[in-house]
C-alpha cells in the first residue's frame, strides 16, 4: 500500500515537472516573436497610424493600408516628434488654430503604461513621506518610512524605531479627518526623481480615498469624497507639471478613472472591456488628444478622445498569437495542458494552467490505449494497473512519460 | 522435526540468465545445514531470497512458515544474519554497535559479545572501520551470538579469514549449536573446515542440485575409484553411475554413489579390467571437488 | 527501538550536521557584518531605500545553504547504507521495513527542521536589528522556499541514493533538479503555491519507499 502510494507520488512528480519543462523547452524552440502593433492618432490627418514591424523593418500604415516611412510619420505626428522636427526645422507654427510652442508641447505630452504585473504586485508596505514644500529645488529622501496600520507610524532609519511624536501627530490629524485605520492601498511615487511631490493617495479601511502628504513638516490630509463603491485595486500616481490629474484609479471590473486636480473629481475613461489581469493599459496625450490603448496578447483596442475625454474615434485590430500558429496547434494536440509557475502578467508565482481543450483528448486517448498494451506486455492486469491508464488519460504525454520511466515493478506491488 | 526453512520450486533468473531452476530443499530445526558450491553457483542469491532481499522469479521460500520476503518483525528477530564479507556498520565502535543492536532484540545477551571482544586486541571505543578483516568478523559473529537467534544464516563466513580466525569462528558456532534447537545455515566454498561441523549438506552446481543429504551419508556413499585406461582414446561419460570422472594420461578417476559391484559391472561393460580398480579415500573437500569438478 | 535507530542515524549525521550548522553560522555572520557595513557606507536611509524600494538582496548568501544541507545530510546518512549493501543489515532489523525507512528519513527531517528553525530565527534577529518588521517578513518569505528546497532535496537525494539501480537513479536526478529549480524560481509565491510546495515537498519523503522496495526485491 505504502509502496504503491510512493510510486504514485513519483509518477505525479514526473507529470508535474514535465508539464512545466517540456512545453517550456518546446516553446523555446518554436515560439515566434510576434510584434504588437502600436496605434497613434495623427492630429494632422485626424486618423490613426499603426506602427508595424516586419523582419526588422518598421513601417506605419493608416486604416486604408497606405504605408508611411519614418519621416512621413514624424511629420504626421508633430507633437510626438517635436524635437526631431525642430532639429530639421519642420515643426509647423500652428495646428488646429493653436500655436505650437515647445514648452507647451512638452508640458502637454503624456506617455504612460500600466502592465498587468504592476497591478498584481505587492510591494513592501513602507513608504517615504517627502517634504512636499521644502523650499528646495530637489526632493530629498526623508530619514524615515511610514506605515499605516492601526495608526500612522514613522519608523526612523537610523534607530529602526518608531518616531512617536511624529507618528502621533499624523495619527491625530488623520483621525480628525475621519480616516479609518488601517490603510488598504497606499499609492504614491516613492522617488526623488520627480518634478514635485503630491504625497500619497490612501484608501482607508472604509474605502474612502484620502490624499495625504506632508507640508512643512505638518500633515496634510483631504478626503477626496470619491464614492466608496468603487472596487479600487490599483492607483498610479504621477506628478506631472501639467497638473491636470494626480493619477489614475483602476477598479476590479476594469474601469479607469482620472483623479483630477479640480476638487479630486473623478473622470471615467470611456473604455470597453479592459481586462486588468491581462491587458496592458497605455495612455498617450498631447495638446489636442488622448490616445488610450488596451493591448492584449492578440488584439489592440484604441480610443482617441479630446481633452474632455469624449470619444473622437476608435480603432481595433486583432492578430494571431503563438497558440494560433502551427506550433501552437501541434502543442494543443500533444500537451493536454501546460503549467507555468510564473506568468508575465503577474509578479506572483502561482499555478498558471493552460488547458489545451478538445484537441488533446484524442492524443491522451491514444496514449491511454497504448498504456493498456504496455501494462499487458508487463504482465500487469488492468485491475492492478488502472491508475496508470487513468493518469495517462488525464495528463496525456506527461503521464505517459511517467509510466514509461517508472515501471509498475510487479503486479503484487504493495 | 519442524522445518525451519522450506524452499519450494525456486527458480531465478538475472535478466535472461538462469541462476537455478526448480530448486527445492528444507532445513530441519536443530541442524547445521551447509549450502556448498563453487563461486557463482547462486549461494548468495539463495541467501538473498531467503532473507527477502530478492524476489525469486518463481517459487517460494518459507522461514519459520512465513513467506521470506514478507517476514514479520518478530520472525526477523529469530534470525541472525551474517552478510557476505562480515559487513557491519563500520562507523560504529564496539560499544556503540552493541548498544545499538541490544535495543532491537528482547533476548539480547551482551556477555558472549564482550567475551569475544575481550579476545581481540582492540579497545571498546575503536571503530569497526579501523579494524582488520578478522577482527571485524569476530564483531559480526559476536553480535549474532548476542542476538541469540533460533536460526543463523551465515553467508560465506570464511571470506577473507585466515585459518586461525576460521577455526575460532567455527568453535563459537559449535558452542552455540549445542544449545537446544538452534539451526545454522551456512554457505562456504572452503570445505575443509566443515568436515566435522555440518549435519546436512546441499551441493549445488550451475543450475542444478548435485547432492542433498546428511553429510555423513554423503561421505559414506560417495566414492572415488581409480583404474588404468585400456587405450589413449578411451572416453567416459557422466550417467547414473559415473557422477564425475577425470582422465589423466593412462589413469582414470571416477566418482560414484554406486556400490563397488555395480560400478565394476559397468566398467566391465566398457572392457575395463576390474583388477586395476581401486578405491581412493577422500576428505570432504576431495569429495566436494569430486562432485563439482575442478573447473 | 526507535531511539536506537536514531542513535545510529545520529552517529552518521552528526559531523555533517555540525558542519552545516557552522556553515550557516558563517553565512549569517557574513550577512550581519555586511548589514552593518551597508548601513555605515550607504547610510541607514540609503540602505533602507535600496531594500524597501528596489528589493536589494542583502541576504542571498543563505540561499543555497539549505539545499546543500539537505543533500549533504542525505549523502552522509544513506550512502554508508548503500556501501556494501549495509542497508540489508538495517532492513533485517526486527522492524517493518517501510516503517524503518520512514523512521530513518524522519530523523534527517527533524535535524534539518532544527537547523532551519535556527537559521530562520537568527536571520530574523539580524535583519530585525536594522530593518522594520515588514522587511523581516519579506526576508523570511523569501527564505521559506529555500528551506523547502532543502527538505525536498534531502528526501529526493535519499531516494536517489537508496535506489539500487543506476538507470533508475539517473531517471530521478533530472526530475529532482527540475522540481527544485521551480522552488528557486518562485518569486512572491501565492499562498496556494506555498501550500503546494509544503505538501509536495513533504510527500517526496515517501519516494524512499519505492527505492527501498527496489532494493528489497533485488530488482535490477
Amino acid at each position: 500500500m505504502l509502496v504503491k502510494f510512493s510510486r504514485i507520488i513519483y509518477l505525479l512528480l514526473i507529470v508535474f515537472v514535465s508539464s512545466i519543462f517540456i512545453p517550456k523547452y518546446y516553446w523555446m524552440k518554436f515560439e515566434k516573436n510576434i510584434r504588437t502593433p502600436l496605434v497613434y492618432f495623427s492630429p494632422i490627418k485626424n486618423d490613426f497610424l499603426i506602427r508595424n514591424q516586419n523582419n526588422n523593418e518598421t513601417f506605419y500604415v493608416d486604416r486604408k493600408g497606405k504605408r508611411y516611412n519614418r519621416e512621413d510619420f514624424e511629420i504626421l505626428m508633430p507633437l510626438l516628434n517635436y524635437r526631431q522636427l525642430i532639429l530639421e526645422n519642420k515643426l509647423p507654427d500652428s495646428l488646429n488654430g493653436e500655436p505650437l510652442l515647445m514648452d507647451k508641447i512638452r508640458l502637454n505630452n503624456i506617455m504612460l503604461k500600466v502592465y498587468p504585473d504592476e497591478i498584481d504586485y505587492e510591494p513592501i508596505q513602507l513608504s517615504p513621506m517627502f517634504e512636499s514644500k521644502s523650499g528646495r529645488v530637489k526632493l530629498e529622501m526623508p530619514n524615515d518610512y511610514f506605515r499605516i496600520t492601526k495608526s500612522f507610524e514613522f519608523i526612523d532609519c537610523e534607530t529602526n524605531s518608531i518616531d512617536k511624536k511624529k507618528s502621533l501627530c499624523f495619527t491625530t490629524y488623520l483621525k480628525a479627518k475621519k480616516f479609518s485605520f488601517p490603510a488598504k492601498i497606499i499609492a504614491g511615487n516613492p522617488t526623488t526623481k520627480k518634478a514635485f511631490d503630491e504625497g500619497y493617495f490612501v484608501l482607508d479601511s472604509k474605502n474612502k480615498l484620502f490624499h495625504i502628504k506632508m507640508v512643512k513638516g505638518k500633515p496634510f490630509c483631504v478626503n477626496t469624497t470619491i464614492p466608496d463603491s468603487l472596487d479600487i485595486v490599483y492607483m498610479k500616481i504621477i506628478e506631472m507639471p501639467l497638473k491636470e490629474f494626480y493619477g489614475l484609479v483602476f477598479t476590479k471590473p476594469g474601469d479607469v478613472y482620472l483623479i483630477s486636480y479640480e476638487n479630486y473629481k473623478l473622470v471615467k475613461l470611456p473604455l470597453n472591456g479592459y481586462d486588468i489581469e491581462k491587458d496592458i493599459f497605455a495612455l498617450m496625450g498631447d495638446q489636442f488628444y488622448r490616445t488610450i490603448s488596451l493591448i492584449g496578447s492578440k488584439n489592440i483596442r484604441t480610443i482617441v478622445t479630446d481633452r474632455n475625454y469624449s470619444v473622437v474615434d476608435r480603432y481595433e485590430e486583432t492578430w494571431k498569437n503563438n497558440y494560433d500558429l502551427t506550433a501552437g496547434v501541434v502543442a494543443s494536440y500533444v500537451f493536454p495542458f501546460i503549467l507555468k509557475l510564473n506568468d508575465a502578467n503577474s509578479s506572483f508565482s502561482n499555478f498558471y494552467f493552460r488547458l489545451s481543450g478538445f484537441r488533446s483528448i484524442m492524443g491522451a486517448l491514444i496514449l491511454a490505449i497504448l498504456t493498456y498494451f504496455i501494462l499487458r506486455s508487463r504482465n500487469i492486469p488492468v485491475k492492478k494497473g488502472w491508475f496508470d491508464i487513468v493518469i495517462v488519460l488525464f495528463t496525456g504525454v506527461f503521464g505517459f512519460i511517467a509510466i514509461l520511466l517508472v515501471k509498475n515493478v510487479d503486479k503484487n506491488l504493495e | 522435526m519442524e522445518n525451519v526453512v522450506e524452499v519450494k520450486n525456486l527458480t531465478h533468473y538475472y535478466g535472461n540468465k538462469l541462476v537455478f531452476e526448480d530448486f527445492n530443499f528444507e532445513i530441519k530445526s536443530g541442524r547445521i545445514f551447509g549450502l556448498l558450491g563453487k563461486n557463482g553457483t547462486g549461494k548468495t542469491t539463495t541467501i538473498n531470497i531467503l532473507n527477502g532481499f530478492l524476489k525469486p522469479t518463481s517459487g517460494q521460500c518459507l522461514m519459520f512458515g512465513e513467506n521470506s520476503y514478507k517476514l514479520p518483525p518478530q520472525t526477523k528477530a529469530r534470525v541472525g544474519f551474517l552478510i557476505e564479507g562480515h559487513i557491519q556498520y563500520s562507523f560504529m565502535s564496539i560499544k556503540q554497535i552493541e548498544k545499538f543492536y541490544s535495543a532491537f532484540y528482547p533476548k539480547w545477551k551482551k556477555e558472549p559479545y564482550y567475551e569475544l571482544m575481550a579476545k581481540l586486541e582492540v579497545t571498546q571505543d575503536q571503530k569497526l572501520s579501523k579494524m582488520s578483516c578478522g577482527q571485524r568478523s569476530q564483531v559480526a559473529l559476536g553480535l549474532i551470538l548476542a542476538q541469540d537467534p533460533d536460526l543463523l544464516i551465515l553467508d560465506d563466513y570464511s571470506m577473507g579469514l585466515d585459518a586461525g580466525y576460521r577455526r575460532l569462528f567455527l568453535d563459537y558456532l559449535i558452542e552455540y549449536a549445542k544449545a537446544e534447537s538452534k539451526t545454522i545455515f551456512i554457505t562456504s566454498h572452503i570445505i575443509q573446515d566443515l568436515e566435522n561441523f555440518l549435519d546436512d549438506c546441499l551441493i549445488i552446481d550451475y543450475r542444478s542440485v548435485l547432492v542433498a543429504m546428511p553429510i555423513k551419508e554423503f561421505q559414506k556413499t560417495f566414492k572415488q575409484y581409480k583404474f588404468h585406461v585400456p587405450n589413449p582414446e578411451f572416453r567416459l561419460s557422466k550417467n547414473n553411475i559415473i557422477k564425475n570422472y577425470e582422465i589423466l594420461k593412462d589413469k582414470a578417476s571416477v566418482y560414484t554413489f554406486s556400490e563397488r559391484p555395480e560400478l565394476e559391472a559397468y566398467l566391465n561393460s566398457l572392457s575395463i579390467n576390474n583388477s586395476t580398480v581401486e578405491e581412493v579415500p577422500m576428505t570432504l573437500e576431495d569429495a566436494f571437488i569430486g562432485i563439482t569438478g575442478k573447473y | 527501538m526507535y531511539s536506537a535507530l536514531l542513535y545510529k542515524e545520529w552517529l552518521k549525521i552528526r559531523w555533517a550536521f555540525f558542519g552545516m550548522a557552522l556553515l550557516s553560522l558563517l553565512a549569517l555572520t557574513y550577512i550581519a557584518l555586511n548589514l552593518a557595513y551597508y548601513v555605515e557606507f550607504m547610510t541607514a536611509k540609503g540602505f533602507w531605500g535600496n531594500v524597501i524600494l528596489l528589493g536589494f538582496p542583502f541576504f542571498s548568501e543563505i540561499e543555497y545553504i539549505p539545499l546543500l544541507s539537505g543533500i549533504v545530510i542525505a549523502i552522509v546518512q544513506f550512502s554508508p547504507e548503500m556501501n556494501l549493501s549495509r542497508l540489508k543489515l538495517t532492513l533485517h532489523l526486527p522492524v517493518e521495513e517501510n516503517k524503518l525507512l520512514m523512521q530513518m528519513i524522519s530523523f534527517g527531517f527533524m535535524l534539518l527542521i532544527l537547523l532551519f528553525v535556527l537559521i530562520t530565527l537568527m536571520l530574523w534577529i539580524i535583519v530585525g536589528i536594522y530593518l522594520p518588521v515588514e522587511v523581516v517578513i519579506f526576508v523570511l518569505n523569501s527564505l521559506f522556499p529555500w528551506l523547502m528546497v532543502g527538505l525536498t532535496a534531502y528526501f529526493l537525494t535519499a531516494a536517489i541514493i537508496i535506489e539500487p539501480v543506476w538507470a533508475r537513479r539517473l531517471i530521478l536526478v533530472p526530475f529532482t533538479l527540475g522540481f527544485l529549480d521551480l522552488f528557486f524560481n518562485a518569486v512572491n509565491p501565492h499562498a496556494q503555491l506555498t501550500v503546494f510546495f509544503i505538501f509536495s515537498g513533504l510527500l517526496t519523503s515517501t519516494l524512499i519507499l519505492f527505492s527501498g522496495y527496489h532494493f528489497k526485491r533485488g530488482i535490477k
